[in-house]
């Protein structure tokens, strides 16, 4: 008997530059931080196998989750759209612990996503936790943020790791539920990518 | 002279429109606010800046070329964004997402085949 087949999901790492959204695929998949900050050109594309549970059935079921880190250049978000977000079914939504400013513009970038690919599962990662807060949130705020456009969310530090696993099973448990049926991808992988 | 699609090389990357302040690509401290508190901040630099860089260094970085189209296309040269994505498609026909930037660049110059060929192109790479 064959191995079942692998589901395969895209997923777009959404958010202002230096937000830290390819520390926190570079965490969840490698297990690794850098504190060196090196700017996303275009997009990175990483796979992500997870195991969960089936939420539509007994059992566990491999996910081979293919994360887009697109480039946080918002001049050039509404030119690309078509070429980053086309089939997407999820969204990491990123902003930045230290700087307000961050989490406001996540409201352009998921409007730029689901002119393309519709109204999708999305997950607010409020990220570098570890740092002390902008000053200039309110209390609340945040959570009132995100409670307003009923996106579930939470606290991420790369860095440390907290809450990013948490993260991508929160956002791929919530896809595979909203998902008609699961549909196994033929090859569970991404379009392939240089090295 | 080194050459560059078919241009001097400096020529082509003086392209890139700088800006008159050019930040620099590293983190440094802020300094102090108004109100006295120091804060650290990591600024990025605009990205004509380091896509320049980055094609100084390797003139067929592809993940720069991309951007350098998608930058000529936002200036309104969208001939130009075409004729640097076709490069990168001669160096990665699987590069993600540049079949369907290249027919949305056709779309805006109202080349309806030319676009429609792109798009099939993407769902068999991109499927």
């Amino acid at each position: 008997m064959s191995a079942p087949v692998p589901v395969r999901l895209k997923i777009c790492m959404a958010g202002d530059a230096t937000v830290g959204k390819t520390s926190l695929i570079r965490r969840s998949v490698l297990d690794e931080y850098d504190d060196r900050y090196i700017a996303t050109l275009g997009t990175k594309i990483t796979k992500k196998v997870m195991s969960v549970q089936d939420p539509k059935g007994a059992g566990l079921v491999t996910v081979h989750a293919i994360l887009w880190d697109i480039m946080g250049t918002p001049t050039l978000r509404d030119l690309l759209k078509e070429a980053y977000y086309h089939g997407a079914e999820g969204i990491f939504a990123v902003a930045d612990h230290t700087r307000k400013e961050t989490l406001a513009a996540l409201d352009a970038w998921a409007r730029s996503i689901r002119s393309v690919a519709g109204d999708i599962p999305t997950l607010g990662l409020v990220n570098k936790q570890d740092l002390d807060p902008d000053p200039r949130f309110a209390p609340g705020e945040i959570e009132a943020f995100f409670e307003k456009r009923g996106w579930p969310w939470l606290y991420t530090s790369a860095k440390t790791g907290a809450g990013v696993e948490e993260g991508f099973g929160r956002l791929v448990e919530t896809i595979l539920a909203d998902r008609p049926s699961l549909k196994p991808d033929a090859s569970g992988d991404g379009p392939r990518r240089p090295s | 002279m080194t050459w560059f699609l078919g241009f001097p090389r400096l020529a082509v990357l003086s392209s890139v429109r700088v800006p008159r302040h050019i930040r620099r690509g590293i983190a440094w401290p802020l300094a102090e606010s108004p109100e006295g508190i120091c804060v650290t901040a990591f600024e990025r630099p605009d990205t004509a800046v380091i896509v320049r860089q980055r094609l100084l260094e390797n003139a067929e970085d592809i993940d720069a070329l991309f951007v350098l189209a998608a930058l000529h296309a936002n200036d309104g040269d969208v001939a130009e964004g075409i004729t640097v994505l076709n490069h990168v498609l001669r160096l990665d026909p699987a590069y993600p997402g540049a079949w369907r930037f290249k027919a949305t660049l056709h779309r805006m110059r109202g080349e309806n085949d030319a676009e429609r060929s792109a798009w099939q192109r993407a769902e068999a790479v991109e499927p």
